[in-house]
């Protein structure tokens, strides 16, 4: 019993997404489409394509031991990052969570870090981290570079980032916690459950989506991590902090080579929906 | 309800993804240019009420101290005449501004004079938005005498000058006087050779006078420093001036190896050390007593002077060997004349340029940079003469230009990858310094790196 519809029905949908449509071609569809045809092109050092080179930039930079360590890199940056922020956020939502005096206190300073802009923080950390000047080797007593020495580098740079992300962490794991229902602790309490039991067993499985999400969220923020690299290490020393988003930046910007930078962007893409694809699998895993 | 979250995560992702990209782009350098853009051309504006001047843009990357100079030096110029007036917008770092100018380049809006510095010379020459400044000088009978040949070389392809040198540095080895006599040195003899640079640290540390003898940051510039000073060019076609360069010459002429050889047995001799590629970090080790000597640009020799808790003392570059037609390379920047189209604009902005260079003009900003007078007329005004004589360090810098033979070891390497040449170096110096390479595969590494760089900029412009 299908009624056949009118001319205006079929269209009226499509109209309804017009503007969005729009919208993504301009900013969305349009570079995608010109980054994949620059990502075939040798460009000049304005960034025009010169010449069609086939796959010769993927080639390329398959081919270059730099960009397997950019991966490398980019991947330890990113497993430290959602390692360390998540479990510091939880950490400190749990116990912020506790029944005690100035909660909203301890709550406003563990969020601030995400009211610091990326650049700012580095600028704060790059003296703090100096070699000769910073506070750090002088409390410590040591005399390591930080941010010069290639074993310390990325280490360093992932300790601000971790500082900087786990505010977004905590803000969205506490604010699950709000929403886990008290009758499962009382339960879990009176069959003798210790403070570790409780939220082993009854607060991690209830925020389980809110972790997979941040899960998400952190993985794609971590690979495309950028102005920390720029601000403090520019990639150095030797490599060693070059993550994908700034060996991108490098070449386009600094190396004038926008077409194996656009492969480059291209294979970032690829492994972020990848990445993405994977833990949507996951999700129905985990997820009570 | 999962199908929502689903869409929701995305959605999300996607936003989050377009803030970082969005922090990303805002570096704090580029918001200080904007702002005092916005505060420039402000100001253009109330002046440009007053009458129907030709207005300029001029864009620099100078800030700080230099920036307020450069600022003097365009309000001398707008007061000394009623036709033009010049307005300079600050753009950040040298590196923001040629990427800034590349975007224009593309999409318009390029200023009327630009500052560039010395590596871009290359891209500049080849972009086809500039006016070569020496098809200007006949409209005005600039006599191209007035700036030194050492320096002009630098910015002449093919024996004709593109751009007008603007602020220019060499470097020159900084030592600690105090340290010096501390050690039984004479604080008035520098060492010259790397051979003397490593006895004298030995006797430095060893007479415990510093805890460092010789330091010096890794940077590409001094390599091509220490192959001009060997008498060898960097890049093939006399380093890119009788044609360009189509692949390096270091790896061929032995030149590379020896440079990265003496580095290497200077960081192995335990009287030596590596602050890393960030040249301030070398800097504050010297200034905080740390290291004894080091190299740097003479640019820094104002500030050295001014803050520095101990006596500066300065000598030449310290060379491996000594030879006939070696010397040091200018660094620094220049003023490009850009082709907007516009005649009356292209005459005003050549006018400024020349400007720049008169004898007033440059020993004011020598004297407030510490850059070199590019202009000799300028040792002799007054008041820069009288500088001179309190601030000898000064003596030495000049000195060492001119001593430095013109020729196309000393112009320096023209090319259109040399700031990749260069972070490329940074990467491959500290694995020879701790041993992950020898010299020898780092300098075959080096070559082949930065001469598939080349072969594919040539490349991109046929």
């Amino acid at each position: 019993m299908k009624k056949k519809k009118t001319l205006f029905q079929t269209v009226e949908p499509y109209l309804y997404i017009l503007p969005a449509f729009i919208f993504f071609c301009l900013f969305v569809f349009w570079p995608f489409g010109k980054t994949l045809y620059l990502s075939l092109s040798r460009t000049t050092p304005l960034g025009e394509a010169a010449q069609f080179v086939g796959l010769q930039n993927f080639i390329n930079i398959f081919t270059d031991k730099d960009f397997y360590n950019s991966l490398l890199v980019s991947f330890e940056y990113a497993i430290m990052m959602v390692v360390f922020s998540i479990a510091l956020g939880f950490i400190l939502a749990v116990v912020s969570n506790e029944k005690m005096k100035g909660k909203a206190i301890f709550r406003t300073i563990y969020a601030l870090p995400m009211a610091v802009s990326a650049a700012a923080a580095s600028v704060v950390f790059m003296f703090i981290f100096h070699s000769s000047l910073g506070i750090l080797n002088r409390v410590l007593g040591t005399n390591i570079g930080w941010l010069t020495d290639s074993k310390w580098a990325l280490i360093s740079v992932t300790i601000v980032s971790v500082w900087m992300n786990i505010g977004m962490n905590y803000i969205y794991i506490t604010a699950a916690l709000q929403g886990v229902p008290d009758d499962l602790y009382e339960s879990a309490s009176l069959e003798g459950a210790g403070f570790f039991h409780k939220h082993k067993d009854v607060t991690i499985p209830c925020i389980s989506p809110t972790l997979f999400f941040l899960l998400i969220i952190n993985v794609i923020n971590s690979l495309q991590a950028y102005a920390q690299f720029k601000m403090m290490t520019q990639g150095g020393p030797s490599n060693s902090t070059n993550v994908i988003v700034y060996e991108i930046y490098q070449e386009a910007f600094i190396n004038s080579r926008f077409g194996v930078a656009c492969a480059e962007s291209i294979v970032l893409f690829l492994i972020l929906i990848v990445l993405t694809a994977i833990q949507f699998r996951l999700e129905k895993r985990v997820t009570y | 309800m999962k199908k929502r979250n689903l869409i929701l995560a995305s959605l999300m992702a996607g936003a989050f993804a377009m803030a970082v990209s969005a922090c990303s782009s805002s570096d704090s350098g580029d918001s200080a240019g904007d702002t005092t853009a916005a505060q420039q051309s402000e100001g253009g504006e109330s002046s440009q009420g007053s009458g129907d001047k030709i207005s300029i843009t001029f864009w620099h990357a100078m800030g700080g101290t230099n920036g307020e100079a450069v600022q003097q030096l365009v309000d001398d110029f707008n007061a000394s005449q009623d036709e033009i007036e010049v307005h300079a917008e600050y753009q950040g770092t040298y590196d923001d501004t040629i990427t800034k100018l590349k975007a224009a380049m593309q999409s318009g809006g390029f200023p009327d004079v630009c500052q560039m510095y010395d590596v871009g010379t290359k891209f500049m020459a080849d972009s086809g938005f500039i006016i070569p400044v020496e098809d200007m000088f006949e409209s005005t009978g600039y006599d191209k005498s007035t700036v030194m040949d050492v320096i002009t070389s630098y910015y002449s392809v093919d024996g004709k000058q593109y751009a007008m040198p603007f602020n220019v540095s060499t470097p020159m080895l900084y030592y600690n006087k105090d340290v010096f006599q501390a050690a039984g040195l004479d604080p008035e003899t520098p060492p010259t050779t790397y051979d003397q640079v490593l006895e004298y640290a030995k006797q430095i540390v060893d007479s415990k006078a510093a805890p460092v003898g010789y330091s010096q940051a890794i940077y590409g510039w001094f390599f091509e420093q220490q192959i001009a000073g060997l008498g060898q060019y960097y890049g093939n076609n006399e380093n890119g001036r009788t044609g360009s360069i189509t692949a390096v010459d270091f790896d061929q002429n032995g030149a590379g190896l020896k440079v990265m050889q003496m580095w290497k047995d200077m960081m192995d001799s335990g009287y030596c050390a590596n602050y890393g590629t960030t040249t301030a970090d070398t800097q504050t080790a010297f200034f905080s007593g740390q290291t004894a000597m080091i190299i740097e640009s003479t640019a820094i020799l104002k500030n050295a002077t001014d803050s520095s808790p101990f006596e500066i003392g300065t000598g030449y570059l310290p060379r491996i060997e000594e030879t006939e037609d070696g010397g040091v390379i200018i660094g620094g920047a220049s003023l490009w004349l850009m082709n907007t189209g516009d005649q009356a604009k292209q005459d005003a902005a050549w006018k400024f340029i020349e400007y720049t260079t008169t004898p007033e003009a440059q020993a004011k900003w020598s004297m407030s940079t510490g850059y070199f007078a590019i202009n000799p007329a300028a040792y002799e005004q007054e008041d820069m003469a009288a500088y001179i004589e309190e601030n000898p360090n000064f003596m030495t810098a000049i000195n060492q230009l001119e001593d430095s033979p013109v020729n196309n070891y000393t112009a320096g390497v023209l090319s259109g990858v040399q700031t990749e040449s260069r972070l490329i170096f940074n990467e491959i110096i500290p694995q020879i310094y701790d041993g992950s390479m020898t010299p020898e595969e780092g300098v075959a590494d080096l070559a082949q790196q930065v001469n598939s760089a080349i072969e594919n900029y040539n490349a991109s412009l046929q």
